[in-house]
Formats: C-alpha cells, sequence, structure tokens
C-alpha cells in the first residue's frame, strides 16, 4: 500500500476537521479526493505530506510513518499545493533547477522524468513564473513536484483556476505519469475530473463517505433521478421539494435534480405541479446519476446546494 | 551545506529582481544620511531674542549687539543691516507678554532704566531673563547661552576699564575658578563628526531588521514555505540561507555608508575597519534573527511590518544617539544590553571616533555574541515549531 491511514483524526478546536478517516491506496492508483470546500480535504493532505501533525490514528506514506519519519517521507513525495507556490520572481528554468537542488537532485539527470511536460514550457524558459498563464503555471509546478522522482504525489486542487483544454491535458499527464507506477493522490472540488480517477473517495465535513470507482459508485446509487426544467424553478424548489416521496430537489446549474425513492407517475406529477401553478413551459426526464448526483444522493440534509464547481 | 548556496543564490536573484529593492536598499539610506546627519542636532541657533531696553545707553547697546553677533540669538523682527534700529523691540509688558504667548521669542531680556549707571558706578545691577519654556531644552540651552554670553560681556567690561577698579579688588580677593573644556575625540564638538558614524550604524540596522522581517513571511504569504517544508531541507539551512544574503546586503549598506561619510563628512576613521565590520556582521545577525523571528510569528507582510516598526522605535529611540543612555532611568539603561541598535551605535562611535582597541571592546564583543546567540536559537526554535 502506498498510502494507508487508520482513524487520522485532525482537531481545529471545536471543529473536526479529518474525522477517523481509514484509507488503503495501492501503488499507481489515481485517487481522487472530492469533496465541497471546507469538507476537510486540504487538512487531510496536510497530514498526509508533513505539514501538520494529526491529534490521532496513523499514517504510513509510501511505506513511512507520518509522525516519526517524516524526513524520509520528505524525500519520497512530490506536494502541489492549492495554490500557485512558485517563485514568481524567478524564470522558469531558476524555480525548476532551485527545487531539484532542494531536493539534492539534477535536472539533467532527472529530465526524462518530466520531459513530457517541461518539453511544452522549454521555449519560455527564461519568462518569470509569474507571468505564466495557468496552464503554463500548473505544468511547472507539477514539473518542481516530479523532479527528485517522489513516489507519491499530492496534488491539492490542482486545477483550480485553469481552463478547460489545460485541465484536460493536464489530466492525461497525469494518467502518464500513474503508469509509471507513481501514486496519485489529487483533491478537487470539480466532478467532471472524478471520472479520470481510478478511485474516488467522497468527502463531507470531515468524513469520508464512500470510496468507489466512478462507475461502482454510479451503480450503487438508489432510487431514481430526474432533471427539471422551467422558467420559475428558482423560486418553486420548496413546493417540488414536498412532493411525495420526493428525497432531494437541488438545483444543479441550470436545472433542477429531483431525487425520487420511487419512480416518478408522470400523471400524479404534472397534476401536481399544474394545482401548484408551476409554469407550464416546464419539462423533465430520466437522467442516469453523475459522480456528483451519487454525492449529493449521499448528503444527509436536502436544503442547501452544496458549493461544487462547475 | 552546499544547500545554503542554493538558497543565497536564489535570494540574491530575487532581491536584484525586484526593482523596487535597489532604490529602497541604496539610494534611501544614502538620502537619509545626508540629511539626517545636518539635522540631528542638539546645537540650537537662531534663538528669538526680544528685548526691551529701559536704559537706551551705550552699554546696553553693547550687550544687545553682542547677544546677536554671536548667531545663536535674532531679534525676530531683524533686518540684516539694521541691527541697532529695532533692539528695542518691545515696548512695554504688555507687548512681552504677547510676544510669549504667541511664541514669538524664545528669550526675553530686560535691561533696567539704570543699567549703566549702576555698572559705571561700580555697583551691581540686574538683567531679567524671560525663558519661554514650552521646549525644555530650547529653554535650558538658551538660558546657558545668555548666561554666558552676559559672563563674557562683564569680562570685557572691566578688561576696558568701564567698571572701577574696586570690583577687580573684588575679584583678586577672590579667586575665580575659570573651567576650559577640552573636547577629546571630538575637539570642535562638531555635530556631524558626532552624528555620522551613529546614524550609519542606525540605517544599516533598521534596513537588515526590516529585511529580515519581510522575508520568511512573504513565503509564506505565496505559499513557498510549505514546497520548503516539505522538501528534506533542514531548518538551519533555511535560516542561514535567509540570513547570509541579507547579512552581505548589510555589510554592503555599510560600506557605501562609510564611503560618504569619509568623502563627504570627513568622519574621522581612527580604529580598523577590521573591527567595524566584525561588531557590525554581529549587529546584523542579531537584528536578522529578531527580524526572522517576527516574520516567522506572523501571517501576512503587514503584521510583520507593524511589530518590527514596535521593536524599531524602541530599540531607535532608546539607542543612545538622540537621547544619552546615561540619562535613562535604570531600568531603561540595563534594557539598552538586549537592543543591537544601542550596541552597534556605541561601538561604530567608539570605533571610528576613538579608535578603540580590541581590549576595550571585549565586553561589547560578547555581549553582542551573546544577542546572537539569544536571538538566533529562539528565531531557530520558532521555526521548528511551525513547520513540523
Amino acid at each position: 500500500m502506498s498510502i494507508q491511514t487508520e482513524g487520522l483524526l485532525k482537531r481545529y478546536g471545536q471543529l473536526t476537521a479529518v474525522n477517523e478517516v481509514n484509507l488503503d491506496i495501492p501503488q499507481g492508483e489515481i485517487f481522487g479526493l472530492i469533496g465541497p470546500d471546507g469538507a476537510g480535504k486540504s487538512s487531510l493532505i496536510r497530514m498526509l505530506t508533513t505539514l501538520i501533525k494529526p491529534d490521532g490514528g496513523k499514517a504510513k506514506v509510501a511505506g513511512l510513518d507520518v509522525e516519526t519519519d517524516f524526513i524520509l517521507i520528505r524525500k519520497s513525495i512530490g506536494y502541489m499545493p492549492d495554490v500557485f507556490a512558485l517563485y514568481e520572481d524567478l524564470s522558469i528554468a531558476e524555480n525548476l533547477h532551485f527545487f531539484a537542488k532542494v531536493f539534492g537532485v539534477s535536472v539533467e539527470k532527472n529530465y526524462e522524468l518530466i520531459r513530457e511536460i517541461y518539453d511544452t514550457l522549454k521555449p519560455f524558459e527564461n519568462r518569470r513564473a509569474g507571468k505564466l498563464s495557468g496552464g503554463m503555471k500548473q505544468k511547472l509546478a507539477l514539473s518542481c513536484a516530479l523532479i527528485h522522482q517522489p513516489e507519491v504525489l499530492f496534488l491539492d486542487e490542482p486545477t483550480t483556476g485553469v481552463d478547460v483544454v489545460s485541465r484536460k491535458e493536464f489530466w492525461d499527464i497525469l494518467g502518464r505519469i500513474s503508469q509509471r507506477g507513481v501514486t496519485i493522490f489529487v483533491s478537487t472540488p470539480y466532478m467532471d475530473e472524478a471520472a479520470r480517477c481510478h478511485r474516488v473517495g467522497l468527502m463531507q465535513q470531515g468524513n469520508i463517505m464512500a470510496i468507489n470507482t466512478p462507475q461502482g459508485l454510479k451503480d450503487t446509487f438508489e432510487g431514481w433521478l430526474y432533471t427539471f426544467r422551467s422558467p420559475d424553478m428558482y423560486s418553486r424548489l420548496e413546493e417540488l421539494r414536498a412532493y411525495p416521496d420526493m428525497e432531494k430537489a437541488v438545483l444543479f446549474g441550470d436545472s433542477v435534480h429531483l431525487f425520487m425513492k420511487k419512480p416518478l407517475d408522470p400523471k400524479n406529477f404534472e397534476q401536481y405541479l399544474n394545482q401548484k401553478g408551476i409554469s407550464p413551459q416546464h419539462q423533465w426526464e430520466e437522467i442516469s446519476p453523475s459522480v456528483e448526483d451519487c454525492f449529493i444522493a449521499m448528503q444527509k440534509g436536502t436544503k442547501e446546494t452544496p458549493a461544487f464547481a462547475k | 551545506m552546499r544547500s545554503i548556496l542554493f538558497f543565497v543564490h536564489k535570494e540574491l536573484l530575487q532581491i536584484f529582481r525586484n526593482k523596487a529593492m535597489l532604490p529602497l536598499l541604496f539610494v534611501m539610506p544614502i538620502i537619509q544620511l545626508l540629511i539626517l546627519s545636518h539635522v540631528a542636532t542638539n546645537e540650537v541657533k537662531n534663538l528669538q531674542l526680544g528685548v526691551r531696553d529701559l536704559s537706551h545707553g551705550l552699554l546696553s547697546q553693547r550687550l544687545i549687539n553682542k547677544m546677536t553677533s554671536t548667531g545663536y540669538f535674532v531679534i525676530p523682527s531683524d533686518k540684516p543691516g539694521s541691527k541697532l534700529a529695532r533692539a528695542a523691540s518691545l515696548k512695554n509688558q504688555r507687548e512681552i507678554d504677547q510676544a510669549l504667548d504667541a511664541d514669538q521669542v524664545d528669550l526675553v531680556m530686560i535691561i533696567p532704566e539704570d543699567f549703566e549707571q549702576n555698572l559705571r558706578m561700580g555697583g551691581s545691577t540686574e538683567i531679567q531673563l524671560l525663558v519661554n519654556a514650552i521646549n525644555s531644552m530650547k529653554a535650558g540651552v538658551a538660558t546657558t547661552y545668555a548666561g554666558s554670553i552676559i559672563a563674557d560681556f562683564q569680562k570685557e567690561l572691566r578688561e576696558d576699564g568701564i567698571i572701577p577698579s574696586k570690583k577687580e579688588a573684588i575679584r583678586l580677593a577672590m579667586p575665580q575658578v575659570e573651567i576650559r573644556y577640552s573636547h577629546w575625540f571630538n575637539p570642535e564638538l562638531t555635530y556631524k563628526t558626532f552624528m555620522v558614524p551613529g546614524i550609519l550604524a542606525l540605517l544599516v540596522s533598521m534596513l537588515t531588521l526590516l529585511l529580515g522581517a519581510m522575508n520568511v513571511v512573504r513565503e509564506r504569504e505565496i505559499g513557498t514555505i510549505e514546497q520548503i517544508e516539505v522538501s528534506p531541507v533542514k531548518t538551519p539551512v533555511f535560516i542561514l540561507g535567509k540570513l547570509l544574503p541579507l547579512l552581505l546586503i548589510g555589510l554592503a549598506e555599510l560600506s557605501l555608508g562609510l564611503f560618504i561619510a569619509k568623502v563627504l563628512f570627513h568622519t574621522p576613521m581612527e580604529g580598523p575597519l577590521v573591527v567595524l565590520y566584525v561588531f557590525s556582521a554581529l549587529t546584523i545577525v542579531a537584528l536578522l534573527s529578531l527580524g526572522l523571528l517576527i516574520s516567522n510569528m506572523s501571517e501576512t507582510q503587514q503584521q510583520a511590518m507593524f511589530i518590527a516598526w514596535f521593536f524599531m522605535i524602541i530599540f531607535v529611540l532608546m539607542s543612545g544617539l538622540f537621547t544619552p543612555i546615561e540619562s535613562m532611568p535604570p531600568w531603561a539603561q540595563k534594557l539598552t544590553y538586549i537592543n543591537p541598535i544601542a550596541q552597534l551605535v556605541s561601538i561604530v562611535r567608539l570605533n571610528m571616533l576613538k579608535g578603540s582597541s580590541w581590549a576595550e571592546l571585549w565586553p561589547h564583543f560578547r555581549l553582542m555574541l551573546s544577542l546572537d546567540l539569544l536571538y538566533g536559537l529562539f528565531a531557530m526554535a520558532m521555526f521548528k515549531k511551525r513547520s513540523n
């Protein structure tokens, strides 16, 4: 196992940021940690990267204990924090060489590890890191995190603030890195990225609610799911939620997702909508659940829309 | 140890790449040195003198001339070339009160009607001095100056034979002690000689404390500190990597300041430069450690700035540069032991003006070393606490 935790716990005063988390992540896996802001994703990553000490439980990274062997762990992990944390006043090449030296390796020797990523940056090698686009910054940060040949790579929301094309390219790169046997632990608020992971863990309020493959998650979805659109849907959520057997009605971008315990009976439902005076220009249809739907279905309490990025 | 060099290289790259940094480092302190060394002086000149001359005699006029010719006193409405014209400018008590109330004069001299008569007769006379004591230091200086000018005036009259020999007899009968001063290490008591080394020490200290305080917290703000923390780099390497480049900058600043002091102010440099550099380096290390400590305990550069200023104001005002340490209360005098700036100011003066020997500076050396250890270890201990 590349990452292993048992009852891992982190508290900040009254708040339990990470609540007895158990993980078993094999080598070479891309593990996606998915959850809204404040779910405890960063705290979990910061414990695994030895930046903060756990308040309870055990954790091993690359076979080493995070509390006793933290110096050794630091040699075998790469970390990309959730903000761009390279020296903006240094050039691309200077940043890369500095981080290589910090880890006691040479860029020339380890170039193969980053060739694919860095070759696209090479023409701009002398440009200041602060002047790069989001996608380029991300590639540079990844190069710096990979240059010392880590066994485990931790990425905290790596694609925040990066355009769609760069995000796709980035995930393609991650896929190839994991094929080399590097374990990748990545947190993201983007549900669509979950599909690119081998397995995902759904995290909310410090708890990991489920760990499964993206397909496995969808297979375990219980109930029926519909999308609903109408011009007045934003103001009529309460009426929708009051419909019998309606588990949740959650705003989902430009539509409302209806989570049902039983299949919707078209006649009854239309009659109900009519009776409540909901706009006749509505439309609805059954859909198959996405990872985000699975996540919402698992959440307790129905009133709030989770703060997911789209 | 080689990894320290990578950090030094990186820091220097960053500092010299920052466009605002070079002027900040080298132009501003020079301007400060040029300006402050001219204005930071305890000498009081151009004291505003009000006169009410009731005697209207030759002797009273002579006294007034003597007062204004020294350059210490001027009569407010005095214009060059018309010294006598408005000497007796204040006509009555009301005008005197008004002038003092309005802060137009620092000193009012009232010469009595029978001034000349009494003097020539060999009798005694009184001159009344009213001092505006809003600024007690200025008032003190004004009184002293006036006192010595009047005493000098008296002596002149005696030498000219205006005061009769009867007075002379009394003087002979009561031998007077005349005090003559000889100011060592700064014979002409020129303030620039005295102030330039001190101001230089101050500027170098302030710069390094601020640079230290801004440094680590900046890496925390942009997040790079975490990248360093997850690397196998050891704390002492990181701290030394931060200290050394800033130390180099501090010493470069000192060199530039010394050059200006020599060329523009002809400040004496009696002691060996090596001693000066060793002590400056020790002081800078103590201040940088304190700065890094502040930096490490702050979340933002703004916080660090405020805390650094808190220490800076205390250190500077208690450095002995502007007010002598000897006149502070005993507890405050003890505080100067942990004040690196106070130590540097006194050492720079001892070295440059007096050329003190190693033996004389040894206690200072020991003290600075302990300050380095104190601040340095504290900075390192606090850093560890945060990273693990």
